[in-house]
């Protein structure tokens, strides 16, 4: 039965996009099946043929980098270049028969010429998108949408399919295909935002299509702050994330945040305490910490936070503790606390032992202040292989830096 | 077709920004607002500020005398003895007499000259009040006064809460035109929120105007999204276009109540809202993104044309949303022949463009 959904969904969505021929009888066809049969759709990169809908259009010709769009000089030409490439994603969800839609936004990051159309990849908030339930064995799985269904922001509407994502950062990159040709959002540089600069962001509150790419405007109010999101008692993601005053809203998690030329500094995330009356403290993840996530996902490559094999504390906390007051005494205020180094990690082979703070780092010989988890956690998201990263450790004998090694 | 969910996504919690809680007896008013509100002009260096606000008023609402609600409104027209007040229906609604206040402290007692419930505009009279002068909007010809561009700034005016925060001023840009927050076809004849906006409204500020950085009228300030489906939401508001306001506004001034012109009763969705399945179902046209589909026809409706035809234009107007239909069709008078074009519905697909003229009812809500 599922194989059957799974190929009547793939040839329905393949005849709306390509044909547009009458499919009345087809999709009543369809739809009685959802309607009748108990649908438990796979877990999600356990099976998608569901959703491998292109297949016979992917012949990969070329692949295009970011365009260069022409800088908007007002917010009113800012709004028209991010609108067309912003969407709303639907995922439609049919479990135990029935029907659930969850609604999140994204924008387009990736071109592609194939033969006689484009492949358009887009980033959303996978945590969103995705609808978690129960499995046989009592586990909370995500679940494959049964179908996809975007809008533009020229109302446009697409069937679109899941690519890859990472949970960790709640990223998930989509993609469509079409003949129209659309541009990507440029990605911007995270890393020279500063507080109280003006961000806008882009997407469509949980109302639907009637406020679509809903553009909203603040500023930022603080940086690299810490942000979880738990699904019960799990924890589905972790990251690091700016803060501004812009009033989103839930749905608009995925949707870009741009500066006034239009280039796009990060993404939307959930704001703090959306359930508990706080107001307009939305937050989003910083571009420049996801692009080399974003980067292996639209090119179909696995992609891991590289881990330095440390158990890290932050420093007031410890000290708050009564332990390691001797950093008090060498006006030491700010920093990682090691806890414990886990043996056999790039920690433990540089030679590093615990009872240290951490509170340097080098990247690729630039100096970065660590002044506590999140600035950490930021800097090895962009760590790429062969780079070179040096920690700066105190410990009550004096200051030691370690080379940790990134080559395999 | 709709889903179960999306249904209850239009279970609208809305809260009508018209604050009644503030007890205050207008005989027991005494404040300096004068000299507070002159020292206020004075020192703005905000052009739309100091232009709009003679125009701002506050209009209290009062049943047997006794004080009931308070909101904002805002002079649009002035003949040799009264001054002509916008504001919003739901301010009004209730009350046996009214008074404003202008933006000086001057308090006169109004008279209601009309209110459309369902489009929530009121027009109340008073005597000319000193000092004040009638707002000044984008164009003379309201039918010529098109939307806000998304993204400019706009500035909302009145006293939210109570009569303390008169005056009071907040910015914020436009972040949609032609929004419509219910479902379309209840929208067609009872929303009338075009214009969404991220400024902060409370109550109180109902009825009061949204301008523009020249202090042009552009929108009345009327309504807020707090709640829906348990789902809070902050900074989506909702502000009439003044555009279909002035039609209204001149049209109840003249005959005391706006009677609506129809094409008899319908159910109408806007192509942009079918989803795919429904797309494909009918077999629109992938090029085709705006226009206004016939979901259901009434027993009086005059367009002799197959259900789900898609109406492209009216009077040479497209009909790119609900709301421009809806403003076209309301700048007409009942019985007026209107011209449409349509895309006429078959199974096979949908027709060439075609043009019929129908002669429009009045409405009667």
């Amino acid at each position: 039965m599922k194989r059957k959904i799974n190929r009547i969904i793939g040839v329905f969505l393949c005849l709306v996009m390509l044909t547009g021929c009458n499919l009345k009888e087809f999709l009543s066809d369809l739809l009685s099946t959802l309607k009748t049969s108990q649908v438990t759709s796979e877990i999600i990169g356990g099976g998608q043929e569901g959703c491998a809908i292109y297949s016979s259009m992917e012949v990969l010709i070329e692949s295009e980098e970011v365009e260069l769009l022409s800088s908007p000089t007002s917010l009113e030409e800012t709004f028209e270049v991010v609108n067309k490439s912003t969407l709303m994603a639907t995922a439609c969800y049919v479990v135990n028969g029935v029907q659930y839609e969850r609604i999140a936004s994204g924008f387009i990051i990736k071109k592609e010429h194939l033969i006689d159309a484009y492949k358009y990849y887009f980033v959303s908030s996978a945590s969103k998108l995705f609808y978690r339930s129960l499995n046989e064995e009592e586990v909370y799985v995500n679940r494959a949408p049964s179908y996809v269904e975007i809008v533009l922001g020229t109302y446009k509407r697409f069937y679109a399919k899941v690519e890859a994502y990472y949970e960790r950062f709640d990223i998930v990159v989509l993609s469509f295909t079409t003949t129209d040709d659309l541009s990507v959002l440029e990605l911007g540089d995270s890393d020279s935002l500063t507080i109280g600069q003006a961000v806008n962001s882009m997407g469509t509150p949980e109302l639907g299509v009637s406020v679509l790419n809903t553009m909203i405007r603040g500023n930022i109010s603080s940086m690299y702050k810490d942000a979880t999101i738990y699904y019960g008692n799990e924890q589905l993601a972790s990251y690091t994330t700016h803060q501004f005053d812009a009033p989103t809203n839930s749905g608009m998690e995925g949707g870009p945040v741009f500066t006034d030329d239009g280039k796009v500094v990060g993404i939307t995330t959930y704001k703090y305490g959306a359930s508990s009356g706080f107001e307009s403290m939305s937050r989003f993840i910083p571009i420049n910490d996801v692009k080399n996530c974003l980067n292996a996902l639209v090119n179909n490559q696995e992609y891991a936070l590289p881990t330095i094999g440390v158990q890290v504390i932050e420093l007031y906390a410890v000290v708050m503790e009564g332990t390691a007051t001797w950093t008090d005494e060498i006006s030491l205020y700010e920093g990682l606390y090691i806890e414990s180094v886990v043996a056999g990690g790039r920690f433990a082979k540089a030679g590093a032992t615990a009872q240290g703070v951490i509170t340097k780092a080098w990247l690729n010989g630039e100096e970065y202040r660590i002044s506590g988890s999140a600035k950490l956690f930021t800097l090895l998201s962009r760590i790429q292989k062969g780079d070179s990263f040096k920690v700066e450790v105190v410990y009550q004998t004096g200051a030691k830096e370690f080379e940790l090694n990134f080559n395999d | 077709m709709l889903k179960a969910s999306r249904k209850c996504l239009l279970i609208l919690l809305c809260s009508f920004i018209c604050s009644c809680s503030n007890y205050k007896r207008l005989d027991t008013w005494n404040y300096n607002v004068q000299r507070l509100c002159l020292q206020a002009l004075e020192e703005s260096n905000e052009e739309a500020y100091v232009k709009a606000l003679p125009s701002v008023v506050s209009v209290f609402n009062l049943v047997d005398d006794e004080y009931d609600g308070l909101g904002s409104g805002f002079i649009f027209d002035q003949d040799d003895n009264y001054q002509y007040i916008i504001t919003n229906a739901h301010v009004l609604e209730g009350g046996t007499s009214f008074y404003v206040m202008s933006y000086m402290g001057q308090t006169t007692p109004a008279e209601l000259v009309g209110m459309d419930e369902k489009a929530d505009v009121g027009v109340v009279k008073c005597k000319i009040l000193e000092k004040t002068k009638v707002a000044t909007f984008p164009a003379a010809d309201y039918t010529k006064i098109e939307n806000p561009t998304i993204g400019s700034t706009a500035y909302a005016i009145g006293n939210p809460g109570s009569i303390e925060y008169a005056q009071t001023i907040t910015k914020g840009f436009v972040n949609g035109v032609d929004k419509f927050p219910l479902k379309s076809s209840e929208a067609f004849e009872v929303a009338k929120f075009a214009i969404q906006i991220d400024l902060t409204l409370n109550p109180g500020n109902s009825g009061g105007p949204l301008v523009n950085e020249s202090g042009e009228v552009i929108g009345v300030t009327t309504f807020k999204i707090n709640v829906i489906n348990g789902i809070t939401y902050t900074g989506i508001n909702y502000c009439l276009p003044i555009n279909s306001v002035l039609r209204m506004a001149s049209v109840i001034k003249e005959k005391g109540a706006f009677v609506r012109p129809s094409l008899g009763i319908n159910n109408y969705k806007e192509v942009r809202e079918l989803i795919l399945y429904e797309r494909g179902y009918l077999n629109v046209p992938s090029s085709l993104n705006t226009g206004i589909v016939i979901t259901k026809h009434g027993s009086d409706s005059r367009l002799d044309i197959p259900t789900y035809s898609i109406i492209k234009s009216l009077n040479g107007y497209e009909a790119t949303s609900l709301a421009e239909f809806r403003r076209r069709l309301y700048e007409t008078e009942p019985g007026d022949e209107v011209e449409i074009e349509y895309y006429e519905y078959s199974q096979d697909g949908y027709k060439d463009v075609a043009k019929i003229k129908v002669a429009t009812v009045s409405l009667v809500l």
